[in-house]
């Protein structure tokens, strides 16, 4: 017994002196890294400090960029001389206290966490600045220097509205939903071969949650209510030949012979999942697959950000299957920065954003620069996969690829969702609750997606006409 | 009056408080003294319960700059929607299910409390209130941590006994369950201590006179106790029916109102229309009839118990 209480404790000391060495290593990356962001950031023929004494709050989600960003902080506000604070919420805490303060013209926060799916609602609201005043302004920015041809076009397009060509936000991180990552030692060990179709996919799930040689289930991925967690699904209702709405017509089309088939799959994949898989959010299925609990998760690539460095190891990527017409279609989703209507010191915010989507700021977040240090980024595809530091940290020729065919696979016109309307929330908010009564089984697909048509119709005749191409 | 008794009486006069010296009504001063608690408070209630009737008769989309008047075609309109409709009748399960089994079993643990001697009275009494002190987003957290399917304590707990562990979100039925299991969980405890406060004031004298007759226990409960402790109990109800309308944490965090729309009461359904879809004018309307209900529930059982 005082063996053991002894060993426990001498184990104890040895893990709070090496984390408090491993603390020191942190730091001086985060130096390092502080000041390359500002010695990049001084290249920029611009004056950091013309708005230096204001004071910015931006309103943060709980996420891998968020913990990255609030270390280089202090760099910002001595190069700035301003005063940076970051309100951090989980996603739909955050939200929520976007939209009352949009609603209410608070002006609480300068610049915010902005997402693409809601993004035509910003829009639509006059809620947000449109960035292309700030990007055209010679005071403010050096275009050279800021290289917007590092974003894809698409990319770019997607943030972009209306007649003007507003743009809504400033991308930092894109990925396309709907890839496979799957556990290779678990499919040598049962002797799987990695699924080229969508029921070699089922089979595979099947065969691994039926198997007595290992404990981890078949395969995970985003199925609850949240409107935002049917991205995965979305990919597949679209690579099946599926449409949300019928644009001309104002009405609801996910109810057809395809979408039914596609969410009849989907269902089938998730049983061979957690019990509780009407549940999985983001978070649940970022932990499932990192954590070793199943084998595979149909997820983004973008999930690796908060993985541990074993599960990464074993895990390759497969791009998003072709449907059984051998259609290939992405749903996209991009987090970005964007400037309040109501801030009092929006030219300053944007000083920010620059310093924040930098080149060599998104190349910081693109990598692990650092032990245990999150990833979230690749918005600058043009310049981060050029570099030497992507080299060399690492990441799987798998992961890469199923990342850049994935977004190659985002369509435009029309978007994977219906996110070129102000009602996109609005109708994949009836697809979430179908997608997690068929899910769940709750309902069949077949009625689930019936039920959610007559909802969608009614927001579709809501499409305002300048939404309608 | 002379001038000399005019001055003396001005001097004393000016040497009294203000107020004793206007001329002012006693109900009129008592107006006074309350007119900042009653502006502060109606600012407080009457502004926004006007302005969420001002929205309900409006199209009010948050992001949209215009917002158009609908009248009462937005109440007409969410009342024959199914989606209200299955909300309704999971605000009745819920609260209806619920608040009468918390009644029940805090009336019950009342009983068993005042049973119990002045030594281990105090230190059950305090075991029994700690799930009452936590906040209910604590409280949403926690229990989705232990409900959790692969790290949560309950399931570990449950198949150590070598039972097999139930999926608590993932059927309409058990996650009505599980989210009742929560709320009876922390709020029964208000029941017990309102209960508790009504069997001590039950005068002695009727129970020693039932034992004097040779009442058995379940009639002295039945006739004696229950009567007592009806306008507590009454109390406990009207308390619990109007926290129970207004849940919305625990639920949200732990099944989101799903599977599907299960366990979406009218309060997460009211949630839902205001930060999912944006649409202030449906969420206003919505939460404009949860407050008739609420009151027409409330004022309804205060006229069945007769409180006056």
């Amino acid at each position: 017994m005082l063996k053991a209480v002894g060993a426990s404790t001498t184990i104890g000391l040895a893990g709070c002196i090496a984390d408090d060495a491993g603390d020191e290593d942190d730091q001086d990356s985060i130096d390092e890294w502080g000041d390359r962001l500002v010695s990049h950031a001084e290249e920029a023929d611009i004056d950091w400090q013309q708005f230096e004494g204001e004071t910015l709050v931006f309103g943060m989600n709980e996420h891998a960029f968020t913990d990255l960003m609030e270390n280089f902080i202090p760099h910002f506000e001595e190069l700035t001389g301003m005063d940076l604070e970051f309100q951090t919420f989980p996603e739909d805490e955050l939200w929520q206290r976007v939209v009352l303060d949009l609603e209410n013209q608070s002006g609480n926060f300068d610049g915010f966490f902005t997402g693409l799916w809601p993004s035509a609602d910003y829009y639509h609201g006059e809620w947000v600045k449109d960035l292309n005043e700030y990007l055209e302004d010679p005071e403010l920015t050096d275009q050279e220097w800021f290289a917007m041809d590092d974003f894809s076009d698409g990319i770019i397009d997607s943030l972009t509205y209306g007649e003007e060509e507003a743009l809504v936000g400033m991308p930092f991180g894109v990925e396309a939903y709907g890839a496979i990552a799957y556990d290779e030692p678990t499919f040598d060990e049962l002797g799987i071969d990695p699924p080229e179709t969508y029921e070699e996919l089922v089979e595979a799930a099947r065969t691994i949650d039926e198997s007595d040689e290992t404990d981890r289930m078949g395969i995970a991925s985003r199925a609850s209510t949240d409107p935002l967690s049917t991205a995965n699904w979305a990919t597949m209702f679209r690579s099946y030949g599926a449409e949300w709405i019928d644009y001309e017509e104002r009405e609801a089309r996910l109810d057809s012979e395809e979408g039914v088939e596609s969410l009849e799959v989907f269902s089938e994949l998730m049983s061979y999942g957690p019990d509780d898989i009407g549940n999985f959010d983001w978070y649940r299925s970022n932990l499932a697959m990192g954590e070793g609990d199943v084998a595979m998760a149909l997820h983004t690539p973008s999930a690796i950000g908060v993985w541990d460095d074993e599960q990464l190891e074993r895990t390759e990527w497969i791009p998003p299957l072709p449907g059984p017409d051998g259609e290939q279609i992405a749903a996209p989703w991009t987090w970005s920065l964007g400037i309040s209507e109501y801030s009092r010191n929006p030219e300053a915010a944007w000083l920010f954003i620059q310093f924040s989507i930098s080149r060599e700021a998104n190349l910081l977040s693109s990598i692990r620069a650092w032990e245990g240090a999150e990833s979230y980024g690749w918005a600058r595809e043009g310049y981060v996969f050029d570099q030497d530091e992507w080299e060399e940290h690492g990441i799987k020729d798998s992961w890469v690829e199923a990342h850049t065919q994935g977004l190659d696979m985002v369509p435009s016109n029309p978007p994977a969702v219906p996110l070129d309307t102000p009602q996109n929330m609005d109708i994949m908010s009836e697809a979430a609750l179908a997608m997690n009564s068929a899910v769940t089984g709750e309902s069949s697909p077949e009625e689930a997606l019936s039920s959610a048509a007559s909802e969608i119709t009614e927001y579709a005749q809501d499409i305002p006409e300048e939404y309608i191409e | 009056m002379s001038h000399e008794q005019k001055a003396a009486k001005s001097e004393t006069s000016s040497r009294e408080p203000l107020l004793n010296r206007l001329d002012i009504s006693k109900d009129l001063l008592k107006w006074v003294f309350l007119l900042p608690s009653v502006a502060l408070l109606a600012f407080l209630t009457l502004y926004p319960f006007l302005q969420g009737i001002w929205m309900s008769a409006h199209d009010w989309p948050f992001a949209a700059p215009d917002h158009n008047w609908v009248g009462v075609s937005q109440y007409v309109e969410i009342l024959s929607s199914d989606r209200f409709q299955n909300s309704l009748w999971r605000t009745v399960i819920f609260t209806g299910g619920g608040v009468t089994f918390q009644l029940v079993l805090g009336i019950a643990l009342a009983v068993y409390l005042k049973s119990l001697t002045e030594t281990w009275r105090p230190i059950v009494r305090t075991i029994f209130i700690i799930p009452m002190v936590m906040t209910p987003v604590a409280t949403g957290l926690v229990w989705r941590m232990m409900l959790d399917g692969q790290v949560g304590i309950l399931n570990v707990m449950i198949e150590s006994l070598g039972f097999s562990a139930p999926a608590w979100t993932s059927s309409s039925g058990m996650a009505m369950f599980t989210i009742l299991m929560i709320d009876t969980w922390q709020w029964t405890p208000l029941v017990v201590l309102i209960v508790f406060a009504g069997l001590l004031s039950v005068p002695q004298q009727l129970y020693e006179a039932a034992r004097v007759d040779g009442a058995p226990s379940w009639a002295i409960f039945w006739h004696i106790t229950l009567p007592q402790i009806k306008y507590f109990v009454a109390i406990a109800a009207v308390f619990r029916l109007m926290e129970s309308f207004r849940t919305f944490d625990y639920i949200w965090l732990v099944t989101e109102g799903g599977p599907g729309t299960a366990t979406e009461i009218l309060n997460v359904f009211v949630y839902r229309l205001a930060f999912v879809n944006l649409d202030g004018g449906a969420a206003a309307t919505v939460g404009i009839i949860l407050l008739v209900i609420t009151i027409a529930v409330t004022m309804s059982l205060f006229k069945v118990v007769d409180i006056q």
